[in-house]
């Protein structure tokens, strides 16, 4: 696969490394008195799409960016790229402690 | 010899030997194997796989599926080779496979009277009792007798490589469309690769009569590639296969260096490359296929267009008295072709009725279908459907084409048909990929090149290059016709599948066993497998399964082409990863000091560490690394830390980073300090521990285990970016700049004392445990020093730049003479970290909590840190979870054994009553006995209680006693010292 | 104290011609400079005051006027700047180090200039990445991977190229380099 990197260009996937669903940059605060079902719907709940999904790489022989990408899981087609500080900033309302 | 005078694309300057089964031979540059073979008059080349009937050479190309030989001697040996994809060489030396005895008499060919009994799912059914008898005696008899090659069973002597390529247009196949594709693009400007998996350009020009523009298409060809190398923007990649399309563009090829000639070459033979392209044609022509009638497998039945490549482009006489069985108008053109050479062609038979034969100097029967052959080592007749018998030594036979569409498959392609010309053409193809040429279904070449020409321009404007004057080409080729499948079925013996000895019969037994899809029908009598991947049988099994189902071929569908198109040596798949250079290895900065004096290195991930460091007379590892144990604790020894991961955290915010990702708390942490740290997951379980000093209020410095050195640094990344974005704060790794050692035992602060610049007071007062700063060395070469110890002792752990290191060691075991200074190893290492009950990765094994580490009170409770949440689960945080302790044999004369379980005394050993296990083990030389660590239940609350350490791979079962984990000097005062 | 210890690199100051492929071993003086988030606005005007020139987009690098101070960026908040005297230093890190985080790097890396004809092919067998003019312009400075090893490849002519990597693999990267050199020889 090649991942268009947004500064740097497309890039073979050999570069980067995976993590998983993007949900996990929406992570729950610790507030008292302590919620433990969202830590666990954090931790363990995805959707696992059939088609777009956004997701989480990490450029580590590149410039260690983390980036949200959007890829059709059936097609592997790359919809979007955008490091994830600019899909955070572009979530706010979705996310309690940026 | 059967090689005709005056024809062919040979240099009968060049002489070359070879030899077959023995048998000295000879060819000339130019030829393959395969034509090298015939020019002999050896139709004969092997056995087939199950019944083990004489087979011959039936195509001249990768889609051969009979013609499989054991190709060169000893290391170098090869099997099933495909005798028509090899160009010779001086010395070759080939055998034929697969059999027991001469080839021409080979003893299991019983079993092709046995063939009744051997049809599709035979060993299924047969070999099923009793049990036991399968691995053991029916798989290795059928293994042998049903094996084709063999391995050499010796390590590869030859060399691979691997590389990538960057390119506007790939074109695949240097065949008519291919090299007027490249043309094309070449003369606009674009960034071209043009790969074809022959030596040779110019695909089917080079086998065929065809004018091009009133020349002929060998010179066209010539002239094409001629001004293809004179352009810059052009790699010619001929001998590469590209095996296969990938996401994005991606191609996967194997080019040929070497050819094949192994020996006599130290650069790589072959080459792996990795084509990454914006555009691609796929310009890889077509395959024919043939035609079924009793016996059609017999040694010199052959495909037609291969037998009139043989004559035009190697000048090969193949037989005396020729035949061609066609369905289309391509037989004809084969018929004519040997015709002008002199051949003697006896008859040609062609099933349609209602044509005109092309030619008339010939004879020929229209309607009519051969049914049966005659012949035991080569064909010597046939017969055809109104009885009429014919004596032949060659049948060319030409059931139609089938577009070589694979590569348009790879990413989930489905063919499509195409009733005109009775094939499947490629459906969706991967994105940025066209179809050009008799690849798409067109078969006559004005066709194909008008296509092109098409194709190409909407191409090369999507690239951005300009299209200049359109290449006018116009051949003498006529439109193409060929017959629909028969619908009935042939009768007798009649072969689908050369390779895996398929015939009509096996499909019927599959379909009336159930096994109709075409996917079962595959698995179940094995059409279309192995080396040839079914170019010559797939459609048409497909044909015959299409009739028993009574449904139309396309409604029957297709199995689905993977990567690669044609084998791919594991070889080049290594690459150069191989033996010493399979992977990368880091060494430490004391690497070439430690090499001196003989240490011995333990891989460490991608790390050479020195394991311990033997003397003259040492006998056993245990005597060097008790040795450094007892030196270091009783006076001063020195051990390369480099490994650990160091990461520098600078930023406003990096305290508050550090308060985050640890689980215990670091805000208070004070300048010059150093804490031990413990990081969790966000789930409770333990990740990875180490220490972190604080140089000033906006910068720490990290140390992390060296096994997660990576992951860590990645973790941090991930809490830095996506986590906490608003936050400054910055990472960088350091591990490789700062060489890194740990000095211990009780003289490690006099010796420092020794090499550090005046006025540095590392007094207890001044610089206590667990104190950190900047500090200065050998007259002022910068230095960070730590107060910490992992081995329980006075200790310290120096960094200093890595460029120092190697002098640095040189200098300190000099000046440590007079301390008994020892250079100590990670089992040294190791044993101290057990006698002080120090976690280490056996522990944090990624099953582990903070509470079973016995640092459940560590974790913050109060603010929002990486996993604290999660670690306050019931099961995680109970009194009867499992508790890091240690373990003491009751006999001191036993030694532990890592990874034993733990059971109450007088209980049954077995799962249901296991407590723990022990994960690390180790001889104490200050104790002098075996000591573990390991995890029980409660184990914090039994100490002194004796249980049983079981390990279930012996049955041994030691009796241990729980005791604390820190075995020496609990309470600290020499560290603190 | 009256000892000195002295410095090595790590491939002990390598030359080696392999067909048309020089190797040499160079080892400038390598310092990161991370941007205080409050400093990003003015990265641009506080980098040219301090080092008379322009600061390069990502992937991309920038030279002083004697070509001996190299600026490259690596990613929005990072450079890396490479200095080829020792003596130039001090007076430029002393001034940054106001007002951006500044880390030493310098032994962190091992580095190899490959130069001559065959580079390209050279580096064609390891390096994932289009070189070409084109696309990879004399002065671009990007990381990648090689033979499992990270590397940042900076093209410093038409025909010769930095290649920084980690330097406790060194020898790994030289004989991933060396057998690139040799089966292309």
């Amino acid at each position: 696969m090649i991942i268009p990197h947004p500064h740097l260009g497309p890039r073979d996937a050999c570069e980067f490394v995976y993590k998983g669903d993007a949900e996990l940059v929406f992570r729950p605060e610790r507030v008292a008195p302590v919620d433990y079902d969202t830590f666990h719907n954090y931790l363990y709940l995805r959707q696992n799409p059939a088609g777009a999904h956004k997701e989480l790489w990490y450029h580590e022989y590149g410039d260690r960016s983390w980036l949200v990408v959007t890829r059709n899981t059936q097609t592997h087609e790359i919809l979007k790229v955008e490091f994830a500080s600019e899909y955070l900033s572009g979530q706010k309302d979705r996310k309690s402690n940026v | 010899m059967f090689r005709l005078e005056n024809r062919g694309l040979i240099n009968r300057e060049k002489r070359l030997n070879f030899s077959f089964n023995g048998k000295k031979l000879h060819g000339y540059e130019g030829d393959t194997l395969a034509s090298a073979l015939l020019a002999n008059g050896n139709h004969l080349v092997g056995r087939s796989f199950k019944y083990h009937r004489p087979r011959g050479i039936f195509s001249s190309g990768s889609e051969e599926p009979s013609a499989l030989i054991q190709l060169g001697l000893g290391a170098n040996t090869e099997p099933n080779i495909r005798a028509t994809t090899i160009q010779l060489f001086n010395d070759l030396v080939a055998n034929s496979q697969n059999h027991f005895g001469p080839l021409e008499w080979d003893f299991m060919r019983v079993n092709d009277f046995l063939s009744p009994f051997l049809s599709a799912g035979f060993y299924y059914k047969t070999f099923m009792w009793p049990k036991s008898f399968w691995e053991k005696i029916y798989e290795p008899i059928i293994r042998k007798a049903a094996g084709l090659g063999k391995l050499s069973g010796e390590p590869d002597p030859s060399t691979y490589d691997k590389g990538f390529l960057h390119c506007d247009l790939l074109i695949i196949g240097a065949g008519p469309s291919g090299l007027l594709s490249a043309l094309m693009a070449a003369r606009g400007g674009a960034k071209v690769i043009i790969a074809d998996e022959d030596f040779l350009l110019g695909g089917s020009l080079n086998g065929d009569h065809t004018q091009i523009n009133n020349d002929t298409g060998v010179n066209w060809v010539k002239k094409t590639i001629e001004e293809l190398i004179s352009f810059k923007n052009v790699r010619l990649m001929p001998k590469t296969t590209i095996y296969g399309a990938f996401d994005h563009g991606i191609f996967g090829a194997l080019e040929i260096k070497t050819n094949f000639d192994r020996i006599k070459s130290d650069k790589p033979r072959q080459v792996l490359w990795r084509i990454y392209a914006k555009q691609s044609v796929l310009c890889s022509g077509s395959s024919e296929r043939s035609l079924l009638f009793g016996n059609n497998d017999r040694p010199a039945i052959m495909l037609s267009r291969s037998v009139r490549q043989y004559c035009n482009r190697w000048g090969i006489i193949p037989g005396k008295k020729i035949s061609i069985y066609t369905n289309n108008d391509d037989g004809w053109i084969t018929a004519k072709d040997l015709k002008e050479a002199g051949c003697n062609v006896v008859m040609v038979i062609d099933e349609r009725p209602d044509i005109i034969a092309p030619i008339k100097n010939v004879d020929y029967r229209l309607g009519k279908k051969v049914v049966e052959t005659k012949g035991s080592l080569r064909i010597s007749s046939i017969r055809l459907d109104d009885g009429t018998k014919v004596e032949t030594d060659c049948l060319a036979v030409s059931g139609g084409f089938n577009p070589n569409v694979h590569l348009t498959c790879h990413e989930r392609g489905r063919p499509q048909w195409q009733e005109k010309n009775q094939c499947f053409i490629p459906g969706k193809t991967p994105k940025g990929m066209e179809v050009v040429g008799a690849a798409s279904g067109v078969f006559d070449l004005n066709s194909i090149f008008e296509e092109t020409t098409l194709k190409m321009k909407k191409i090369l404007s999507y690239l951005g290059y300009k299209h200049r004057k359109v290449i006018k080409l116009t051949a003498d080729h006529k439109p193409y016709n060929v017959s629909a499948f028969s619908k009935s079925l042939a009768k007798g013996k009649v072969w689908i599948d050369l390779q895996n000895d398929v015939t009509i019969k096996d499909i019927k037994i599959a379909v009336q066993e159930g096994f109709h899809s075409v996917e079962l029908l595959k698995r179940y009598t094995t059409l279309g497998m192995a080396t040839d991947q079914g170019k010559t049988s797939n459609v048409l099994g497909l044909s015959v399964l299409s009739i028993l189902k009574n449904k139309p071929i396309e409604e029957v569908g297709t199995t689905i082409y993977r990567p690669p198109f044609t084998p791919v040596p594991i070889g080049a798949f290594a690459g150069r990863s191989r033996g010493k250079h399979f992977k990368p290895f880091r060494l430490t900065p004391s690497h070439q000091w430690a090499e001196q004096r003989n240490a011995v290195f333990v891989e460490t991930g991608n790390w050479l560490r020195a394991q311990w460091f033997p003397l003259a007379g040492e006998r056993t590892w245990r005597e060097s690394v008790d040795r450094e144990v007892l030196q270091t604790r009783e006076s001063v020894g020195i051990c390369d830390v480099t490994t650990l991961g160091k990461i520098d955290i600078k930023g406003r915010d990096a305290g508050a980073f550090l308060n985050f990702v640890y689980a215990n708390n670091f805000g208070k942490l004070a300048v010059g300090k150093v804490r031990y740290g413990l990081m969790l997951r966000d789930d409770g379980i333990a990740f990875d521990d180490g220490t972190t000093a604080r140089f000033s209020e906006d910068h720490f410095v990290m140390t992390t285990t060296t096994a997660n050195a990576v992951t860590v640094f990645r973790h941090l990344e991930f809490c830095r970016q996506c986590l906490k974005p608003a936050w400054d704060v910055h990472l960088l790794s350091t591990t490789d700049h700062w060489a890194q050692f740990a000095i211990a035992g009780p003289n490690s602060r006099a010796l420092l004392s020794e090499i550090l610049d005046p006025k540095i007071d590392i007094s207890n007062e001044s610089f206590p445990f667990m104190a950190c700063g900047k500090v200065s060395i050998f007259n002022g070469i910068e230095a960070r020093l730590f107060r910490i110890s992992f081995s329980g002792e006075l200790a310290y752990e120096l960094a200093l730049p890595r460029r120092y290191a190697s002098s640095f060691m040189e200098h300190i075991f000099e000046i440590g003479k007079k301390f008994n200074l020892v250079p100590y190893g990670t089992e040294a290492l190791g044993v101290m970290r057990i006698e002080k009950g120090h976690a280490a990765g056996n522990e944090l094994n990624g099953q582990t909590t903070a509470n079973n580490l016995g640092l459940g009170k560590m974790v913050s409770k109060l603010n929002d840190c990486i996993g604290n949440t999660m670690s306050e689960r019931e099961k995680i945080d109970g009194e009867a979870v499992l508790k890091l302790v240690g373990f003491a044999p009751t006999n001191k004369m036993q030694s532990l054994v890592a990874g034993s379980h733990f059971i109450s005394k007088g209980k049954p050993a077995k799962l249901a009553n296991d407590e723990g296990w022990m994960s690390s083990v180790a001889f104490s030389p200050m104790l002098n006995k075996s000591i573990g660590l390991g995890f029980i239940k409660a184990g914090d609350q039994r100490f002194g209680e004796k249980v049983d350490s079981v390990n279930p791979l012996n049955k041994e079962v030691i009796e241990v006693e729980i005791t604390s984990p820190h075995f020496f000097d609990p309470k600290g005062d020499r560290l603190r010292g | 104290m009256d000892k000195k210890i002295s410095p090595t690199t790590p491939l002990s100051g390598l030359h080696s011609v392999i067909g048309n492929v020089t190797l040499n071993e160079v080892n400038p003086e390598i310092f990161c400079i991370s941007i205080p988030k409050e400093m990003n606005k003015k990265v641009a005007s506080e980098f040219k005051r301090i080092l008379k020139f322009d600061i390069p987009i990502i992937g991309q690098s920038s030279l002083n006027k004697n070509s001996t101070i190299r600026l490259i960026r690596n990613s929005l908040d990072q450079f890396f700047i490479l200095f080829e005297k020792a003596s130039e230093v001090a007076g430029v890190m002393n001034s940054l180090e106001k007002y951006f985080y500044i880390t030493e790097q310098s032994d962190a890396w091992v580095g190899i200039e490959i130069s001559g004809k065959s580079s390209y092919s050279c580096l064609e067998r390891i390096c994932p990445l289009d070189l070409s003019t084109e696309s990879f312009g004399v002065n671009t400075a990007v990381r990648t991977l090689m033979e499992h090893l990270n590397v940042l490849i900076i093209k410093t002519t038409e025909e010769s190229f930095l290649l920084l990597s980690a330097s406790s693999s060194a020898k790994s990267f030289l004989n991933a380099v060396e057998t690139s050199a040799e089966n292309i020889a």
